[in-house]
């Protein structure tokens, strides 16, 4: 592995094996693709790019990666574009890898990052549970020390791939006579160690990407403890930061061609095409509904590149990104709201044979304003972080965690639906 | 507001908003309110030093550019301008600068052009029509030909500053077509009506043509070739107006959150409060939306890049709807104080509500955008 490889090369490089051996990508098809034959496909992808030499560009020699700069990394991005990437791994790359370099021991890392780049592991964060997702810090799945080991019971929830996932990273109390953020531990889980189940979830569009977990007194080793013991809620907080930023910059390991540059204004005809299927694009106010849509989706593509370098040059502080995630999820609602009105009947019932691409559209729209930290989070970050405002008065930063009024971890999918206020 | 300023363009807008802060302070703003023409024409031609009224001419005719993209500089000082509610005629002025350096023949471009650059001469334009549209297809006002020239008859209002300028850019239909003409504003038949504007900082007048002579040499590029002039400079018109609603709405939305923080009520900062706070980080997201849109659209159009018609649609669409409705929750925000006519708020949203309305509505600039993608598939 030549340290000195200049950007250039490194494209070359880069390029030549995503030619001979990657698949290009198909348009329309979803990214991720939580299926057997998704899974396997992503999996021998990442195999091949290890092979290659070509992935972990900016991960240091000694964990498995090339040891070269953010910008080879860049570059890798640009290259992929146009490829099939193995974006099952999108946990392990964006979010685990950045953690366990900042806050994980040593053992950790050399034990656990090269496994993700030779395509061995897929990881998923296991952070959300049925009693609480915003309030993050209030979790209380129990970690208990046994020996050399910890031994954790509890629930998780919202687990994007944790059926094919080998590894977590798992936040869990250790200690509910501290206050709530005080008390918190980071591990890693095995997700094949007994003890552990794991069940799919629907969405109510009829998705199943999302899983629960269930620990029953699930044995990890001590050397599993990321950071410090008691110490889970920085490592919470970088982790959750690293989301962010990567979504400011992109989620999926396949970039955009030229995605630092000028990427102009999607006035694709979709909606229009939609409108005119149902006889309504003479309609003035679906007329204002159709340059409204392509309004919202031109903002939204400025407003990331703006915030994107923004913080890069360290214009906006990086809470900003905050402004992204809140405008995706909002947009996504209005998005919704114009297809199903442009589309009319057609989202509610179509035949068989020809499903409406806006049948879900709206009923599914609250996704990104939910996944990944609400709306209202977003906008608590945005109001306390940017405009400096003044936080709520609470004392769940100080009381001792078992004296906080909290919901029990279960959860309403597998209680039924009746429940009081 | 422009991330990564080149040096250039940070010294420009600082020695813009140096020379507001001293001679254009919200009292003097409100002096001015009550002035026959409504700005300060000695200031006009000191800022004119600045290049406020040069960016858009070449060179050669005594203007230049900061950055080599004289919209994109230009956009910066309108910015500046918005947040200091400044009231002047350099919307306009800058608006039939850059069409005369683009449109106009060898001798009108200098007849015009080296006025304007010193801030001598004052222009308009007088696009819009009663019953009409801003836009290049609506106009109804004829000129018919007569002799070697033409006479103008209509009517047309919402012209800014049509009592102070010194000239207009006219389109009318004639037998070849849209055209616009260069008219001087003493030409025999022009009446000329000042009208109550809602923006206490902007004057805006009725201007009546009966007879008005204009000869063949007074036509602003070719003859019956007027549809790409006037869209020409809507497009101009709306990235300097977004602009300067983006700066009236970023200082008073500043306003706002600050007295979010000092205003108590039941023992805490209001600003403390969910219902408010997060009402304020969308107004602020939305706010970066609008910064990001018009930025955008200030580099298309400023570049005449293939974008420019699409962005200048998408930014007004944007900019004209958010910008009103943050400063409109502001008041809300604020309280009863905001409802006073000392309180500067109003001042600020009159500003974004007129600009919200001059050069077409936000919905208008949505349809545009369908009419786009309709005129591209043809």
């Amino acid at each position: 592995m030549s340290a000195l490889i200049s950007i250039g090369e490194f494209r070359v490089k880069v390029r030549d094996w995503l030619t001979a051996h990657v698949p290009l990508k198909v348009p329309d098809e979803p990214e991720l693709q939580m299926n057997d034959e998704g899974v396997a496909r992503d999996r021998a992808i990442q195999r091949s790019l290890w092979r290659g030499g070509i992935t972990g560009a900016s991960i240091p020699a000694a964990y498995g990666g090339l040891g070269l700069s953010a910008a080879h990394q860049a570059a890798f991005r640009e290259e992929a574009s146009d490829y099939r990437m193995p974006e099952i791994f999108g946990n392990a790359f964006n979010i685990v890898i950045p953690t366990l370099l900042e806050h994980g021991s040593e053992g950790l890392k050399r034990e656990f990052i090269p496994r993700i780049l030779n395509g061995d592991h897929i990881w998923c964060q296991l952070l959300s549970e049925p009693s609480g997702g915003s309030d993050l810090a209030g979790a209380l799945t129990r970690a208990t020390r046994d020996g050399d080991n910890w031994v954790i019971n509890g629930a998780k929830i919202w687990t994007t791939g944790g059926n094919y996932s080998d590894y977590g990273v798992c936040l869990a109390r250790t200690d509910p006579g501290l206050p709530k953020h005080v008390g918190l531990t980071m591990f890693v889980l095995p997700m094949q160690a007994p003890g552990v189940t794991v069940r799919p979830l629907r969405r109510i569009d009829g998705q199943a990407n999302f899983c629960q977990e269930f620990f029953d007194d699930v044995s990890v080793p001590a050397s599993y403890v990321v950071g410090e013991v008691n110490g889970g809620w920085r490592v919470a907080t970088t982790l959750l930061l690293n989301e962010r930023t990567v979504i400011a910059r992109g989620w999926w390991q396949g970039g955009r061609k030229g995605e630092s540059g000028d990427t102009g204004i999607d006035l694709s005809r979709e909606l229009l095409d939609e409108a005119r299927a149902q006889g309504r694009d003479d309609d003035g106010e679906i007329r204002t509904l159709l340059g409204e849509a392509w309004t919202l989706t031109a903002v939204q593509s400025q407003m990331v590149q703006r915030v994107g370098a923004g913080i890069a040059s360290g214009d906006l502080p990086g809470p900003a990104a905050a402004m992204l995630k809140a405008m995706a999820a909002l947009n996504d609602v209005r998005l919704g709201e114009i297809a199903q009105e442009i589309a009319g009947t057609g989202a509610i019932a179509w035949p068989a044979a020809n499903p409406s691409p806006y049948a879900y559209s709206q009923l599914a729209s609250r996704r990104i304003g939910i996944g990944g930290g609400t709306t209202e989070m977003q906008l608590n970050t945005i109001a306390e972080r940017i405009l400096d405002l003044p936080r709520e008065p609470s004392n769940d930063r100080v009381l001792p965690f078992s004296e906080l009024l909290h919901n029990s971890n279960t959860s309403p999918t597998m209680r039924g639906q009746r429940r009081s206020g | 507001m422009l991330l990564q300023l080149s040096t250039e363009q940070r010294a420009l807008r600082d020695i813009s908003r140096e020379l507001l802060e001293a001679r254009s302070p919200i009292g003097r703003v409100r002096e001015l309110t009550d002035d026959p023409a409504g700005f300060d024409r000695e200031l006009w031609k000191e800022s004119a030093r600045l290049g406020w009224s040069a960016l858009l001419v070449p060179e050669e005719y005594g203007g230049g550019s900061v950055s080599g993209v004289g919209l994109v500089d230009l956009a910066i000082i309108a910015e500046e301008l918005g947040r200091a509610l400044h009231p002047s005629p350099f919307q306009p002025t800058n608006i039939v600068a850059g069409a005369v350096a683009e449109f106009g023949s060898p001798e009108q471009r200098a007849r015009f052009l080296p006025g304007i650059a010193a801030g001598d001469l004052i222009a308009s334009w007088a696009l819009f029509e009663p019953k009409g549209e801003w836009s290049a297809r609506s106009i109804a006002m004829a000129a018919s030909p007569s002799g070697s020239g033409f006479v103008l008859n209509g009517s047309k209002t919402c012209v800014q500053d049509a009592a102070s300028a010194d000239f207009l850019v006219v389109p009318a239909l004639t037998p070849a077509g849209l055209s616009q003409f260069l008219v001087d504003t003493d030409s025999p038949g022009i009446g000329i009506k000042p009208l109550e504007s809602l923006d206490l900082t902007n004057r805006l007048y009725q201007v009546q043509f009966t007879d008005v002579a204009v000869h063949t040499g007074d036509v602003l590029g070719d003859l019956g070739a007027g549809e790409q002039s006037v869209t020409r400079m809507l497009h101009l018109a709306l990235v300097l107006q977004c602009a300067d609603s983006n700066g009236a709405t970023d200082v008073a939305f500043g306003t706002t959150v600050q007295y979010s923080k000092d205003r108590v009520a039941f023992g805490r900062p209001i600003g403390s409060y969910q219902a408010l706070k997060h009402r304020m980080a969308s107004h602020r997201m939305r706010l970066e939306g609008c910064f990001a849109i018009a930025a955008y659209a200030a580099g298309c159009v400023g570049e005449q890049r293939r974008d420019a018609a699409a962005a200048a649609h998408v930014a007004k669409a944007y900019v004209g709807k958010w910008d009103t409705l943050i400063l409109h929750d502001c008041i809300q925000l604020h309280g009863g104080i905001a409802m006073t006519w000392e309180y500067d708020l109003h001042l600020f949203v009159r500003r974004a509500m007129s600009n919200e309305m001059l050069y077409g509505r936000p919905r208008d600039h949505c349809r545009a955008l369908v009419e786009l993608v309709e005129k591209s598939e043809q």
